[in-house]
């Protein structure tokens, strides 16, 4: 197990520079597909199968394609070549510095032992509140139970009314977009139709008449 | 599986209660039904999905009416996410009371704009959904998602004109700022569950109290957060930026609508989360010092700006920072006086806000809206009735007696010398000294005759449901000034029964 998880973090790691290396906005976006894909393994071999399918169809799936459809539908010509300058110094110490920060306030978190890494309850030498702490034996709840039901359940009972309130936002945000996007059709509220086509070049009846002259 | 097996499906399960979350039930039943009745409703007969949504916005304060004398023991419901207690409740009643009276300008105005579209009702009755559940928020998920839910909605609704373009940049600020925003609120909430490893704020109280003695600086980190979330929906000062454009952009109706129910919504999620469940002395101590002085930026901030604007708009956006900050000095003081003056006062600055708004909606004509201090110049002379409520409603603001800002500032001012917290008392005093310039010149301003040669601004006739949506605000302005018990009572009764545990 903990030989997969070096694997898997190398391969995320490595494929993390390419995102940023790639010269080509394709290349950067499936570099980050096999990031994505290499940290959902991670997930699974510490046991967090909802978080690996999750991770799979929600980035790797859904917001991947978004990315690579938006990448070739404004088709950029040439991405800027690389420069080593005062800013790119900046930039690296500056996300050394905060991957160094993060991996010290994380020792506390996560604890390496010969059989494989372990997430431990955070900041425990400090924390006061010993009110909870993750079962995460093997044996524990949420293992067997396993990861979905436990999600599942939690879902239908403790998060039931944030659930529901999430379905109404999505209906108010959808009415929203088709709302701030349609083109009106409406006598009642007359869009000024000069100024409408100034600003929108695009419109079909524009370019019909750019064709006949 | 038997018959036997399949029945327990049938009941609810215990925690589930519906009953709790009536008024919300209703609003959100009432939204959908807009959408539906918009797609076969004539463009000329839209003035009818006004009337419906006023119904929708009738039944739900029918329901919370009911359910105030049902919630006598108050209990939280869906597991602890909801509370449902009259704190909730009084607060359900000022959201709902200011969304009924900005629908009965609404369908006039957005005529007179070309906007008249049924999204319009949906999206109001969408967010108003929103506020009333984070007024009865029990949990930190419901926090977020509906503030979400309300803001989402007032971007929308601030970008409603999408041919002008002040109006689009209005809803692109407020989108960009809120977003920060929501960010900030989240990582808060992130930190807080992760030291307390509960989402439900009755449970974080008890994981506080039981954990006392020793203050984690990350829970600390994730209560400031927190709050920095919830100022910029209050628009209290260092977090306001975004507050005046926002209100001169947006068409005038919604910022009517928004000036007013996101504040009460967002004050009633505060007052809840800090002067409840953080209110823990090691804790308090802590946050109690970022209140305070952003209180008293507020103040500052809010009076001093509103003197230099030449936009009416404008002014009475930067009064609201001003107002902010008078209430935050109720959730500073932890007493219980300070729960209810709070509450007083935002039900004061609901009625007085919404009527000094409504005066812009209802003047407004169809080239331009009352914005400017040219376009008030003898409004008295040929309006006589409007000018006068519009004086009622700026005294109000300024908080002179006999009306409801006078008892309102009173009580919040008192609760804190009440508390031995004078100075914060006297940085309000001071203050609105400073409001009364702005005020009375906005006042002296429509008593003061035009030049004859002088063009003046062409007010529009008020109709029935402008007028009387103007009477309602200056009657309930002068009620809450004159019979201040009658208010107070319920405020006083919303305050106590506050749920404080499961």
């Amino acid at each position: 197990m903990t030989g997969i998880i070096w694997v898997a973090g190398g391969l995320a790691a490595l494929s993390a520079l390419g995102v940023v290396f790639s010269p080509q906005p394709l290349y950067s976006a499936l570099s980050l597909v096999l990031s994505i894909g290499a940290l959902a393994v991670i997930f699974l071999v510490l046991n967090a199968q909802f978080l690996f399918v999750v991770q799979l169809i929600v980035y790797a799936g859904a917001v991947m394609v978004l990315f690579v459809f938006i990448i070739a539908l404004l088709s950029p010509d040439r991405e800027e070549r690389f420069r080593v300058d005062a800013r790119f110094a900046i930039g690296v110490t500056f996300a050394v510095g905060v991957t160094v920060a993060m991996l010290l306030a994380a020792r506390n978190g996560i604890t390496f032992n010969g059989n494989g890494f372990r997430a431990q309850q955070i900041g425990q030498a400090s924390d006061p509140y010993h009110g909870f702490a993750f079962d995460q034996s093997d044996n524990g709840l949420v293992n067997t139970a396993g990861n979905v039901q436990s999600v599942g359940g939690q879902l239908f009972t403790t998060f039931l009314l944030p659930f529901e309130i999430t379905s109404m936002l999505l209906l108010v945000s959808a009415i929203g977009a088709v709302y701030l996007t349609r083109r009106r059709r409406d006598p009642n509220a007359p869009v000024r139709r000069e100024r409408a086509l100034a600003r929108e070049p695009q419109l079909e009846e524009d370019r019909i008449e750019v064709e006949v002259r | 599986m038997t018959v036997l097996g399949v029945l327990p499906v049938l009941a609810p399960p215990p925690g589930i209660d519906i009953l709790g979350l009536l008024p919300e039930v209703i609003l959100a039943g009432g939204f959908i039904v807009l959408m539906m009745l918009d797609l076969v409703t004539a463009p000329a007969q839209r003035g009818w999905l006004a009337v419906v949504s006023v119904v929708a916005v009738a039944g739900a304060f029918g329901a919370t009416v009911w359910c105030w004398f049902d919630a006598a023991t108050p209990r939280t419901v869906y597991f602890g996410a909801f509370a449902y207690d009259r704190f909730g409740l009084f607060i359900n009643a000022i959201i709902l009371v200011s969304t009924a009276l900005v629908l009965m300008i609404t369908p006039q105005y957005l005529n007179r704009r070309g906007l008249h579209y049924g999204e319009y009702y949906a999206l109001i009755l969408g967010a108003a959904t929103g506020m009333m559940l984070l007024a009865g928020a029990g949990s930190l998920m419901v926090i977020f998602l509906a503030i979400e839910l309300l803001s989402i909605a007032l971007y929308i609704l601030s970008g409603f004109n999408r041919t002008e373009p002040r109006s689009q940049e209005a809803a692109m600020k407020y989108l960009l700022l809120g977003g920060f925003a929501s960010g900030f609120l989240l990582f808060g909430m992130a930190l807080i569950y992760g030291e307390t490893g509960h989402t439900q704020l009755t449970l974080i109280a008890a994981a506080i109290t039981n954990g006392g003695g020793t203050v984690d600086p990350l829970l600390m980190a994730g209560i400031a957060l927190l709050f920095v979330g919830l100022a910029f929906k209050i628009s209290a000062a260092p977090f306001h930026t975004w507050t005046p454009d926002v209100y001169q952009g947006a068409p005038t109706s919604v910022t009517t609508f928004m000036s007013v129910t996101t504040k009460v919504a967002a004050f009633a999620a505060l007052i809840r989360v800090f002067s409840y469940t953080f209110g823990e002395p090691l804790i308090y101590d802590r946050w109690k010092i970022i209140v305070y002085f952003v209180a008293i930026a507020s103040m500052v901030v809010g009076n001093v700006a509103a003197l230099r604007q030449t936009s009416l708009k404008r002014v009475l956006g930067y009064s609201g920072i001003a107002q902010g900050g008078y209430i935050l000095i109720g959730v500073v003081v932890l007493t219980p006086a300070a729960t209810w003056g709070s509450l007083y006062y935002l039900a004061s600055y609901a009625v007085a806000n919404i009527g000094a708004f409504a005066v812009i909606t209802v003047m407004a004509n169809r080239g331009e809206d009352l914005d400017s201090y040219a376009s008030l110049r003898g409004l008295a002379f040929r309006r006589p009735y409007v000018a006068a409520a519009m004086g009622l409603f700026l005294l109000s603001l300024g908080g002179f007696p006999p009306t409801a800002g006078f008892f309102a500032k009173f009580f919040v001012f008192a609760a804190a010398i009440g508390a031995h917290e004078l100075p914060l008392a006297l940085w309000g005093i001071g203050t609105s000294a400073v409001s009364v310039f702005y005020y009375l010149r906005v006042g002296l301003l429509m008593y003061t005759r035009p030049q004859p040669d002088e063009p003046s601004y062409n007010w529009s006739r008020t109709s029935l449901s402008g007028g009387g949506v103007l009477a309602l605000t200056a009657a309930g302005t002068l009620v809450m000034g004159i019979f201040v018990t009658l208010v107070l009572n319920i405020a006083v009764s919303a305050q106590n029964g506050i749920v404080l545990h499961g």
